[in-house]
């Protein structure tokens, strides 16, 4: 393989300008080496060629004085770059970089705890911060306040939040448990959000909006900026945490299920964002697809069946949590238990029974937030690791969660793999994750994977549905989605990048946002 | 010319950034030095430390969460079903080399994404790999008594 380089950059230009960044971060931050460091900033598990999101280098700054000197240096040269936090994004492009030949600016040596607040429950931290960094420093110093994890914890907050991430506990609606960031624009003007940037302001890790607009969204799922630190409220450790599971036998209960739980959770019966997860899913935490079924395509009925037996499994397994003092907790588990006891088959699981099972030991913990990596087991289902999230958003609606699910499992089915799923009830709406998974050893399969996903994202738009996140190589199709009244949201986005971000240096494509020289070319 | 250029956009950036004070200031943090001033300044590139952690924190830190004994961890298992319970867990195997583990880190594996020298720099590497064949070792002498 040739190596890549940024798009219109001669090689002499390119060394010149890693030869400037060498004289900012050291030559041991620069990484130019395709073999033996580059590979390591590649996406695995893409569904197309690691060629197509291939590095042609990466810096790691370490401060914001460097990372304003990097974006001096790329905007003379006009080269592109891709800023990533910890890295860890897998199913939606990992550290890889939108197109071939960016420099990926890479954030995780940026990695201090900059401040806890115990009293107030937040923490200030910069983007190299994983959620073990962060759970470790609370745990070492004996803090009493709780984290929110992603379920794979070796990514991180300013990463996961930005990318709209969602978490388990109570805080699990990241974006919105956000307070106060700190963004170099590509110009290297250092912008602090909210409070922060009043003088001497000793609020900025309690209120979101300071006077004026509310621009930290703008610095998410975008390219207007380089986030170098976030505000993130964490939950008081509460003084009772009852975790539980139902397992439901029918798939109709999906149904049910969504409808009876809306009003408990608008009401905040339940606490945090409870889950139904399809059976496979939750069978890939302790199992692998071929211990019982070794042919091709979906799994069949007679084999699922005899899995959900064996692993005292439902078609759908619905998790959630109550916290509190004690009377609260029982009010609320009564409340719950009455509800949800109406479902014929419905039966409640909790600690006494089910403690060593992997999957209810791994939703334990994420509803505590205390990070591991347990779901990483879902890799293992057809072995090798393929994978890639088909992750639109659907009403907390019975009728809604049906169609969708049905839609998805349909065309899964028809492309020859198995539809792996669960629903995320986050306030009014739900996150519906599909976890495609595919050999990624076989060049068929993975665009067989490939096919079914734009295909999907296309018949999702058709039904109303529009996704909340994707992987780099969709991220240009899920944005034609967004475009009512001739794409004005986009228009908007273009022009806010146009303005901030002249030379288009910043992440080219994120989420299908482009500079103007490379709109319309990708 | 070039150069110049540079020199002249550097220059405006740093203007850019000059003009906000704000930007110095960090929040109100015991341990939190504030941010360093801006200068036209090169800073020697010393002043960026590579981190020096040991083979066991690395391992603890980027490993453990799939390699650790036991059915809650993801590559245990895969070993376990694929390979035998014998090489089910790292750091009791006495067949990984250290070029092998190195290799493995930094470019994945099956069901395991590669490694990144921010994640862990070479010299942590070398620790890591260290770590793991001595760990194996120490193991299998244990057994063996």
């Amino acid at each position: 393989m040739t190596k890549p380089l940024p798009p219109g950059i001669s090689l002499e230009q390119f060394n010149s300008a890693i030869s400037e960044m060498e004289k900012v971060v050291g030559k041991a931050f620069v990484f130019i080496d395709d073999v033996n460091e580059l590979r390591s900033y590649r996406d695995p598990y893409n569904t197309t060629n690691d060629a197509d999101f291939a590095p042609s280098a990466a810096v790691a700054p370490h401060n914001v004085e460097q990372i304003q000197k990097i974006l001096a240096i790329v905007n003379q040269y006009k080269i592109p770059v891709w800023t990533i936090s910890t890295g860890k994004n897998f199913a939606y492009g990992g550290p890889a970089p939108r197109k071939p030949g960016y420099i990926v600016l890479d954030l995780k040596l940026m990695n201090k705890i900059l401040e806890v607040n115990e009293k107030h429950g937040y923490a200030i931290v910069e983007p190299g911060v994983s959620y073990y960094d962060l759970y470790n420093y609370l745990q070492e110093k004996g803090i009493k306040l709780w984290i929110d994890c992603a379920a794979p914890a070796w990514g991180g907050i300013v990463g996961n939040t930005s990318d709209h991430g969602a978490g388990y506990t109570p805080y699990g609606d990241h974006l919105l448990m956000q307070c106060g960031m700190q963004v170099v624009l590509a110009d290297g003007t250092v912008v602090e959000t909210g409070m922060d940037t009043t003088s001497n302001s000793k609020t900025g890790g309690l209120y979101k909006y300071g006077q004026g607009a509310g621009i930290d969204g703008l610095f998410t799922q975008s390219n207007f900026g380089v986030i170098t630190r976030m505000g993130i409220w964490l939950m008081p450790e509460p003084p009772g945490y009852t975790p539980f599971m139902i397992t439901l036998e029918n798939e109709q209960d999906l149904e049910t299920v969504t409808d009876l739980t809306l009003p408990l959770r608008l009401n905040q019966v339940i606490h945090n964002a409870p889950m139904t997860v399809d059976l496979l899913w939750e069978a890939a935490m302790s199992v692998s697809r071929r211990e019982y079924y070794t042919g091709t395509g979906p799994m069949p009925e007679s084999h699922r069946k005899k899995m959900a037996k064996d692993l005292h499994l439902g078609i759908w397994n619905y998790y959630a949590a109550v916290y509190g003092p004690e009377p609260m907790m029982k009010n609320n588990m009564e409340l719950i238990q009455d509800t949800f006891g109406s479902i014929p088959g419905a039966k409640f699981h909790f600690d006494d029974t089910r403690k060593g099972d992997p999957g209810w030991d791994y939703r334990v913990k994420l509803m505590k937030g205390e990070p591991n990596m347990t779901e990483f087991s879902l890799l293992n289902w057809i072995g090798g690791g393929g994978h890639i999230n088909f992750s639109p958003i659907s009403a907390a609606d019975g009728k809604d969660a049906m169609k969708q699910y049905k839609m998805i499992e349909k065309r899964a089915h028809e492309y020859g793999f198995d539809y792996i799923g669960e629903f995320l009830i986050g306030w009014r709406d739900q996150h519906h994750i599909f976890m495609l998974m595919f050999n990624r050893m076989s060049e068929e399969e993975k665009k067989r994977a490939h096919d079914l996903f734009a295909i999907l994202v296309d018949d999702a738009a058709a039904m109303g549905y529009g996704e909340y996140r994707t992987h780099l190589s969709f991220m240009d199709q899920i944005a034609n989605t967004y475009s009512w009244n001739n794409n004005s949201l986009w228009d908007a986005h273009h022009a806010i990048k146009d303005e901030l971000d002249p030379n288009g240096v910043l992440s080219p494509g994120k989420m299908g946002i482009w500079p103007k020289n490379l709109r319309g070319k990708a | 010319m070039k150069k110049l250029l540079t020199i002249a956009l550097s220059l405006l950036a740093l203007t850019a950034c000059d003009q906000q004070p704000e930007a110095k200031k960090v929040t109100e943090s015991d341990a939190n030095k504030p941010l360093p001033e801006v200068t036209t300044e090169t800073p020697p590139a010393t002043d960026n430390k590579l981190s020096q952690r040991s083979g066991k924190v690395i391992f603890e830190l980027h490993c453990a969460g799939c390699h650790d004994p036991g059915d809650a961890y993801a590559a245990t298992k895969q070993l376990a079903l694929v390979r035998g319970k014998d090489l089910a867990v790292i750091l009791q195997r006495t067949d990984l080399v250290p070029d092998y583990i190195k290799y493995v880190v930094r470019d994945g594996l099956l069901e395991m994404p590669p490694f990144r020298p921010t994640d862990i720099n070479d010299a942590e590497l070398d620790n890591l790999a260290t770590y793991i064949v001595d760990s194996a070792k120490a193991y299998k002498a244990k057994e063996s008594k």
